[in-house]
């Protein structure tokens, strides 16, 4: 049995605990501890979706951000609400419409008449956990101004740059692009997301115990916060400390480069993809309770961290081949390498 | 029309008729060549059309079968034909005429006449193989596999041509099936290529890199098998032809097992196959512990290379007791063989000699007067009772032959004649072993003492004639020192006629083989010739100039010199075993005399191969099996070797557990598991697991393997990593409990550790030269 799903079983749902912990750099074993209660939480209000749970926690671990992407009606926005509420910290929601400006989500300065100077007003983006929900109706601008602030971990406006606040997590939904009214993310702005998750339909019985439990009030308004932004941020020091060897880094970068040279795929994943997926191996370690990456890990991140990243050819298209089939395949092929002696 | 190939059968058929050209030099005329070329085009024009006409594959032979037999019976049937179909009385006419073929084919030598049964049957043989051929290179795509019946029928149609082919036979039907071998190749290669062309700027992929490893091993393949063929003959002696030829072709007795056999009462020593047949010949039981050749015939006329029985004996009604010219003082001991399942047909009779008495039953029979036995039918059994005449070395040293004895012993003239062509040879050469005044004796010996040395090579095959030799075989065999019984036979009589010692040519057999219930068996193989020499007073006494790998011993006075009288309690004429007279004396500078003895001019290689050749069976046997077991032990070890060597170069805890663990996936490898490419350890964990169905325990060892490796490989450093020997071991081993027997043979015999191994020395030992060469110009001062 996996030490994490253990974990989950031996939790009790008990809110607030940790509110007040002086900020420390805690252990492995609290990292497996608090990730635990983070999930019986969320679990419990998303039913039947215990994997994309875990990609969500490792994430948020693995400080990057997350996109959702589904058809509309499946839970995006409820996991994302979901994640945002266990924990204990400032929350931002920003529903993205075509008319959506850049400077609501980044702030602006407007001009305070009583001490007669500008004054900076924040955008949405100025919290731990910003909810970008439907990112893709938005306009290409609106767009850029976000995924900006998502890699640098600051604004700038009118030539003053603002810190934003540690942990920070963009966790945005979108429609498959097929759909009406949107506008695809470029490539350079979907590699910003580490990892992208479908939810998927639930299950036939999951689906019967939402109608029937979920059919009067929102199961999120009992949610409450089962840990805090300075705790998560104290984890995300602590993944950083999990060890990856040599080899592993030699594995990343064969499959890497495998997507590169694969006739499949126009586009191969970045370096930043590469290294996205390294972290994301770290946090996914952690959670299986191990101070060092597995080959494995690294296995389990790849489509996850890298299928929403590459492009397709035209053939793999008609093909129906979706990259999270081409890089399934990738994964049979690319041999995990021995290490040098 | 693609599944018809017509080119494909065309290509087959051209190979078939050059495989089967040889004939044309085995039957004169050639009208058979007609009717032959005929069958070919109608066997493969049908082929081509059943297989355009249906996919399946086995109509094909057979509608081929049916059409062939069909055209050759009206070629070969007319008359016997009822509304063009053959009737029962064709078949019985063609049985009539196929046996008349047979006696045809046994009785001349090539080139025999090319009668009606002869045609049909070539006929008859070049459609089968033409069906054969077709059927498996055409119909069913292998034509590597064609080869095989194009090589037998070669083989057969050449080894039966008296003398050796020019190349081109050979050439031509080689070529044709390497055309067949190639187009066929061709034409598979491109079924699987696409039509699109490679754009030189493309990437390569993993397949177009299998593709041209693929080829780079065929092309390495090829040169090798090249540079063999070149150098194994140029390195290997002449092995003696019977290892190969044993039984093919020409035989007495062709007609194989159960078939009866009469030597040619002539013989022809240029020619190079001798008789093969396996067939048994007869079998007796002897009363002596030592038995001698059995003789058959006795020939004295010799001309031009050639032995004939021209010489009319008149025969008499009992066999001379003593034998002819026997003188009274000389010691005999008789000896008796009963022959059982003789099929030694008349007038020929195999005896030993010289035969005192004979009872053949009720078969009435004659004496000749050189003591050879003429039953008028084919006794089935008899009794022959004979003597060994043992004369002593004093004896031997009188026995001096002078004309005015030799008037009345019965021998003639004709025993003393020679080859005035081969004179000038025959005498250099006896200048060179014996000067001349020699007692006859000594003459004798040393004849047999040089023909015997290890100068002379022991071949079924002889060398190629030099033209200088003005085409006489016996100056020839002189020259090259090659040949077999009858050479050397013919060589040793006709050096003892030039000393005037009376000498003639007796055929016959060897002793045989014996079997485990005390019984000889003769076989067609075992026929012989030998020399008898004359010495007044003593009769006809074989001598043996055959080297001993063939013959066997010499007889005793032969080659040394024997003490003053028996030494043993052997008397004359008892009936009963003899007794070998042991020698008291024996010279020591008389090596010529020894057969044993190697003449310091043979070529250490030469008696080196000589020893070799002539080793025992059951020796060949068990050095074979011997090199077996050491040859099948090679790879295993060179695995151990090599995996030794991986652990000794670990430096660290870490890296001692991936050389484990890298001998392990490829052990599990060789036993038939193999972990998809791209498996973790965990999941290679998982897959043995799984895949060999390992019980509990060995499920808990192969996860400790797995934890230990992951340890080693990704732990941080400084973690404690342990052994995974033991349990690897034991998971390895309970692995291949699971497998079939024969993939742990394979596994043990051919590890992928021991091939890398052997590939590696290989590699470095080609390449060493290379690296030598580096280093010298590294080493130049520039």
């Amino acid at each position: 049995m996996d030490p994490f799903e253990q974990q989950i079983r031996g939790t009790t749902f008990d809110a607030g605990d940790t509110r007040g912990e002086p900020p420390r750099v805690p252990n492995l074993d609290e990292v497996l501890e608090v990730a635990a209660r983070l999930a019986g939480a969320m679990n419990s209000v998303i039913e039947g979706k215990k994997g994309v749970v875990r990609i969500a926690i490792t994430v948020l671990l693995a400080e990057g951000h997350l996109l959702v992407e589904d058809v509309p009606g499946v839970g995006k926005t409820m996991l994302a609400k979901t994640l945002a509420r266990s924990i204990d910290c400032s929350v931002r929601r920003i529903q993205f419409t075509p008319d959506l400006l850049p400077s609501d989500i980044t702030g602006v300065s407007v001009y305070n008449q009583d001490i007669r100077s500008f004054e900076f007003r924040p955008g949405a983006i100025f919290a731990n956990v910003v909810v970008g929900d439907e990112i893709n109706r938005a306009s290409p601008k609106t767009q850029s101004a976000l995924l900006e602030s998502m890699e640098e971990g600051q604004v700038t406006v009118d030539g003053t740059t603002y810190q934003l606040q540690h942990p920070f997590i963009v966790m945005a939904t979108q429609n498959p692009i097929e759909m009406e009214g949107t506008y695809p993310l470029p490539e350079a702005q979907r590699d910003r997301f580490m990892a992208r998750i479908s939810m998927g339909y639930p299950a036939g019985h999951s689906e019967v115990d939402l109608l029937l439990h979920h059919g009067g009030r929102s199961p999120l308004d009992d949610l409450r916060p089962v840990t805090d932004a300075a705790t998560i941020s104290g984890l995300i020091h602590a993944v950083r400390t999990v060890h990856a060897s040599s080899s592993i880094a030699q594995y990343i970068v064969d499959l890497a480069s495998a997507t590169r040279e694969s006739p499949a795929l126009r586009l191969g994943a970045s370096p930043r993809a590469a290294l996205h997926l390294l972290r994301a191996s770290r946090a996914h370690a952690a959670l299986a309770g191990r101070d060092h990456v597995l080959p494995d890990d690294v296995q389990a991140m790849v489509v996850p961290v890298l299928a929403h990243r590459l492009h397709p050819t035209g053939e793999t298209q008609m093909a129906r081949r979706s990259t999270s089939d081409v890089l399934t395949d990738l994964l049979q092929r690319v041999r995990v390498p021995a290490p040098r002696s | 029309m693609r599944r018809a190939r017509p080119v494909d059968a065309a290509l087959a058929a051209l190979a078939t008729a050059a495989a089967l050209l040889p004939l044309t030099s085995l039957f004169t005329p050639i009208d058979f060549v007609r009717p032959c070329l005929l069958m070919l085009l109608v066997v493969a024009a049908t082929g081509a059309a059943v297989r355009a006409a249906t996919p399946l594959r086995w109509p094909v032979p057979m509608v081929q079968l049916v059409v062939g037999m069909l055209v050759v019976s009206w070629l070969h049937g007319r008359g016997h034909l009822w509304h063009a179909l053959p009737t029962f009385e064709m078949f019985q006419g063609w049985a009539n005429l196929l046996s008349d073929a047979l006696g045809t084919i046994q009785s001349y030598s090539a080139p025999a006449p090319a009668t009606r049964g002869v045609v049909l049957g070539v006929t008859l043989i070049v459609t089968l193989v033409a069906v054969v051929v077709d059927t498996i290179g055409v119909t069913r795509r292998s034509p590597a596999a064609a080869g095989l019946p194009l090589l037998t029928a070669y083989l057969l149609s050449a080894a039966n041509s008296g003398t050796g082919l020019a190349i081109w036979y050979f050439l031509f039907a080689a070529g044709f099936w390497v055309l067949l071998v190639g187009r066929q190749g061709t034409t598979a290669f491109r079924g699987w290529g696409t039509p699109i062309p490679l754009d030189g700027a493309e990437r390569r992929t993993t397949e177009d890199a299998l593709a041209l490893r693929f080829v780079s091993a065929g092309r390495r393949l090829a040169v090798a098998s090249l540079a063999l063929a070149v150098v194994l003959p140029m390195v290997l002696p002449h092995l003696p032809a019977r290892f190969l030829l044993s039984g093919l072709g020409r035989a007495p007795g062709g007609v194989g097992v159960g078939g009866t056999s009469r030597l040619n009462s002539s013989l022809d020593i240029a020619r190079s196959l001798h008789s093969q047949s396996q067939g048994v010949v007869l079998s007796y039981r002897s009363n002596a512990g030592a038995v001698d050749p059995l003789r058959v015939a006795v020939l004295t006329d010799y001309s031009q290379g050639e032995w004939t029985d021209t010489a009319v004996d008149p025969d008499t009604a009992q066999l001379d007791n003593p034998p002819l010219g026997v003188s009274a003082g000389v010691t005999l001991s008789t000896a008796q063989i009963t022959v059982t399942g003789n099929r030694v047909d008349p007038p020929q009779l195999a005896a030993p000699a010289p035969a005192v008495a004979a009872d053949l039953g009720k078969v009435k029979w004659s004496a000749t007067l050189n003591g050879s036995i003429r039953p008028d039918r084919r006794p089935d059994k008899y009794t022959i009772r004979y003597v060994r005449v043992q004369p002593t070395e004093q004896q031997l040293q009188n026995a001096q032959t002078d004309p005015v004895t030799l008037a009345d012993s019965g021998v003639t003239q004709n025993d003393l004649d020679i080859d005035e062509s081969s004179r000038p040879t025959l005498e250099a050469t006896l200048a060179k072993i014996i000067p001349k005044g020699s007692s006859a004796i000594d003459t004798a010996r040393a004849i047999q003492g040089y023909l015997r040395s290890a100068q002379f090579i022991y071949s079924l095959t002889l060398a190629k004639p030099v033209p200088a030799d003005n085409n006489d075989p016996l100056v020839s065999f002189l020259r090259t020192k090659q040949g077999y019984c009858i050479q050397f036979a013919t060589a040793m009589i006709m050096m003892a006629r030039n000393r005037g010692i009376p000498a003639r040519m007796a055929i016959g057999f060897l002793p045989g083989h014996l079997e485990p219930d005390t019984s000889w068996t003769v076989r067609g193989t075992d026929a012989h010739a030998w020399p008898e020499l004359w010495f007044p007073g003593l009769g006809w006494l074989r001598f043996e100039p055959t080297p001993s790998g063939r013959s066997g011993a010499a007889p005793i006075y032969t080659t040394a010199p024997i003490a003053d009288g028996p030494s043993g309690p052997s008397t004359t004429a008892t009936g009963g075993a003899t007794s070998t007279p042991t020698p008291s004396r024996r010279p020591i500078d008389n090596q010529q005399d020894n057969p044993g003895a190697l003449a310091p001019t043979a070529s250490a290689p030469a008696r080196l191969w000589h020893g070799i050749s002539t080793l025992p069976a059951w020796a060949w046997l068990l050095v074979i099996l011997v090199l077996g077991v050491l040859g099948s032990l090679a790879l295993p070890t060179a695995a151990v070797l090599r995996r030794r060597r991986a652990l000794a170069a670990a430096d660290d805890e870490a890296a001692v557990a991936e050389a484990h663990w890298q001998a392990f996936l490829r052990q599990i490898d060789d036993l038939g598991v193999r972990p998809p490419t791209g498996s973790t350890p965990r999941q290679t964990g998982r897959f043995v697991a799984v895949s060999a169905h390992l019980a509990p325990d060995d499920v808990e060892r192969m996860r400790s393997v797995v934890d230990t490796i992951e340890r080693a490989r990704y732990a941080p450093p400084g973690t404690a990593v342990g052994d995974l020997a033991e349990p690897m071991r034991l998971v390895v081993t309970s692995v291949g409990r699971t497998r079939p027997r024969t993939a742990r043979l394979r596994a043990f015999l051919n590890p992928t550790d021991g091939r890398s191994q052997v590939h590696e020395a290989v590699n470095g030992a080609l390449d060493a030269p290379r690296r030598a060469w580096a280093r010298l110009r590294s080493l130049r001062p520039r």
